[in-house]
């Protein structure tokens, strides 16, 4: 879908409501590097203001903020503009925060730290689910994924995905083009609340399968093993 | 032994020699006493007979079996008294005890002559014995009624000692108080309440103070974290990387990794015993089916055989996100933990689930199992903190979490405390 995803990606505005001022510009840059618009506040004073001179697609904030707190941030833009998606990203890693900022409207939360692929790959699937209520696929020439419907195709032929496969295709795919380190990875599938698997073995090994279910179905080789570092999927013929 | 178990065993031990000693007393003060009154009335009888002698009369015989009297001619040495014991022929000639008085007297002509009385005790006998079998009785009953004042004071007296006892008992640091100790009318217990009172703020307060500090620790290392993730996820992307400076930001990657992974468990750890969770009805069957299918490939990569059991539906209740933690967490350190082409055998109960798996032998101790940092390999990327999350969840919402092994296989049971 690289004209779909050049119709919706080059249109979506990101404001990034985070104070610390090192983590917004990497953020911010990393986005920008995506395609998002990204415009930024570093209070709250200032996060109201624009959120309320301004529509956004998506509204990334940091529940601790100067003068304020992005709780009440969430309020006020679920009140005035049902459609903005908002991840919450905070460094209150707690879940009574996480149950709150979902009750008051958010659409995901993110705990700090975070992988800034990670980041992009919810704010893909928010986007998606926001704009066109979950109704798309995402196309890449001969690769063509339903997220919804967990289906993958290639040149039109299904292709046998178990859900960890399906998941880390989805996430490349997200952040394609980006080198995806492989604790990124491996956070992204199994999340990071839980004690942590020694599996770089087994992704190294579940990603050699998925690399080779798609090219039986004649994808082109976009898994790249780089150095030692992770993977990444190029769409660059 | 209790205390007032011991005091009674005292005050018992020291009425036995009294009521002994009290009873021996009291039979030879009240035999003194009736010896006296008998000496007396020999004393009176022979004044009577004496009398009767310097008037002439001269025979003195008595009808009364229990009486004696004799008068016989010659000099006396004076007045004597003496007991001793005389056949009783009504008796079979058995000896009785008698008492005896022996007096000087004189005829009416003058010549001397030796008045003997006496009287039998077998009377005054049974008198002694009567009062001192009451005495004994009395004494008994007075030692008895002051062991069981004793026991009914002590209870009475001790009932803020065993108040503060059971409150010693129930404290926890981690719960909120349930207000100071009532105040005694005893100064010790009160003394010993306002001391106990004190110390336990204390201990909350500190455990307050380290608990928020953990939080606050933890927090703050969040953000330059996710700004080091941040600017490591840029690095990465830098065309002109050669293998050895990848290798070296590969090695930065796994120790932020570490790091976050630590510092989240350490926050999560503090949280859970900060807050309260309401507790709801879970599905636990369907929770152990999502974290198994999360899990479902690296369980068929290593061979694992993973069952699930349903008996009855679980009724163990738990706030949704604290019961995906324990079951993620104990259905991953099934997984890390096992043996290649292992098994997991999930088994929910009525009251309780089990999470049975094959694994090599322990390399800690069982009893640290639950322990914070309690590793098998120091070296490995896990945090020590997984189970400890578990039992920190299961301590908070009065679960009970036990492990036992048995020929290579583990157990983890979360049942209803």
């Amino acid at each position: 879908m690289r004209t779909g995803s050049a119709r919706y990606l080059s249109a979506v505005k990101v404001l990034l409501i985070e104070d610390e001022p090192e983590l917004r510009r990497s953020i911010r840059t990393y986005l920008q590097g995506e395609g998002f618009v990204v415009d930024s506040a570093n209070d709250f004073p200032t996060a109201h203001e624009k959120t309320t001179q301004y529509i956004y697609d998506a509204v990334l904030v940091d529940i601790t903020l100067p003068k304020g707190n992005g709780l009440d941030v969430v309020r006020e833009l679920r009140a005035k503009h049902p459609t903005t998606g908002i991840i919450i990203i905070s460094a209150k890693g707690s879940l009574d925060d996480k149950v709150r900022g979902l009750d008051l409207g958010a659409d995901d939360y993110l705990p700090k730290p975070f992988h800034l692929p990670e980041l992009v790959a919810r704010l893909r699937a928010l986007i998606r689910r926001k704009r066109f209520d979950g109704n798309t696929a995402i196309e890449l020439d001969e690769l063509r994924i339903v997220p919804e419907d967990k289906l993958v195709e290639v040149h039109g032929q299904r292709v046998d995905l178990t859900i960890m496969q399906f998941d880390l295709l989805l996430f490349l795919v997200a952040n394609k083009d980006r080198v995806l380190s492989r604790t990124a990875i491996v956070e992204h599938v199994w999340g990071d609340m839980a004690e942590r698997l020694d599996h770089d073995g087994f992704l190294y090994s579940h990603m050699k399968n998925l690399r080779k279910k798609l090219l039986e179905k004649g994808c082109r080789d976009r898994i790249q093993t780089v150095y030692g570092l992770g993977y990444r999927l190029s769409t660059r013929a | 032994m209790k205390l007032l178990q011991r005091s009674s065993l005292y005050q018992l031990a020291l009425a036995v020699p009294i009521v002994i000693v009290g009873t021996a007393i009291g039979y030879w003060l009240v035999s003194a006493v009736v010896k006296e009154e008998v000496d007396e009335q020999l004393t009176f009888r022979s004044k009577r007979i004496a009398q009767d002698l310097r008037n002439g009369k001269e025979d003195f015989t008595t009808g009364a079996s229990s009486e004696m009297m004799l008068v016989v001619p010659g000099v006396s040495a004076g007045t004597m008294f003496m007991d001793s014991v005389m056949p009783e022929p009504e008796d079979d000639g058995e000896l009785m005890p008698w008492r005896i008085g022996r007096f000087p007297a004189e005829y009416a002509d003058g010549t001397p002559c030796t008045i003997t009385v006496g009287r039998s005790l077998l009377e005054t006998e049974d008198l002694v014995m009567g009062i001192a079998a009451s005495m004994t009785v009395l004494l008994l009953l007075v030692v008895l009624a002051n062991l069981l004042l004793n026991r009914w004071l002590s209870r009475k007296l001790w009932k803020p000692f065993h108040h503060a006892l059971a409150t010693l008992e129930r404290f926890r640091m981690d719960a909120p108080s349930a207000g100071a100790l009532p105040a005694s009318d005893v100064d010790e217990f009160n003394a010993m309440n306002r001391t106990l009172d004190t110390m336990m703020m204390k201990m909350r307060a500190d455990f307050t103070t380290q608990k928020r500090f953990t939080e606050q620790a933890a927090h703050e290392l969040q953000t330059p974290l996710a700004v080091m993730q941040g600017k490591l996820d840029q690095l990465i992307q830098s065309p002109n990387m050669g293998e050895q400076e990848a290798g070296t930001i590969d090695g930065l990657f796994q120790a932020r990794e570490r790091m976050g992974r630590t510092v989240t468990h350490m926050l999560l750890l503090a949280r859970i015993g900060n807050r309260q969770f309401a507790p709801e009805r879970i599905d636990w069957s369907a929770l152990f089916r999502d974290q198994h299918a999360a899990l479902e490939d690296l369980i068929t990569e290593r061979g694992i055989n993973f069952t699930m059991h349903e008996e009855e539906a679980c009724r163990v209740r738990l706030h949704p996100l604290l019961a995906e933690l324990i079951v993620a967490n104990l259905l991953r350190n099934a997984v890390q933990h096992n043996i290649p082409s292992g098994s997991i055998e999930v088994a929910i109960h009525a009251s309780s689930f089990t999470i049975r798996n094959t694994g090599p032998e322990l390399p800690v101790d069982p009893t640290t199992l639950f322990d914070r940092f309690a590793k098998g390999d120091p070296s490995s990327a896990s945090t020590g903190l997984g189970l400890s999350i578990v039992k920190e969840i299961a301590d908070g919402n009065g679960l009970l979490v036990s492990y036992t092994i048995s020929h290579g296989t583990h157990t983890i049971a979360v049942r209803n405390g």
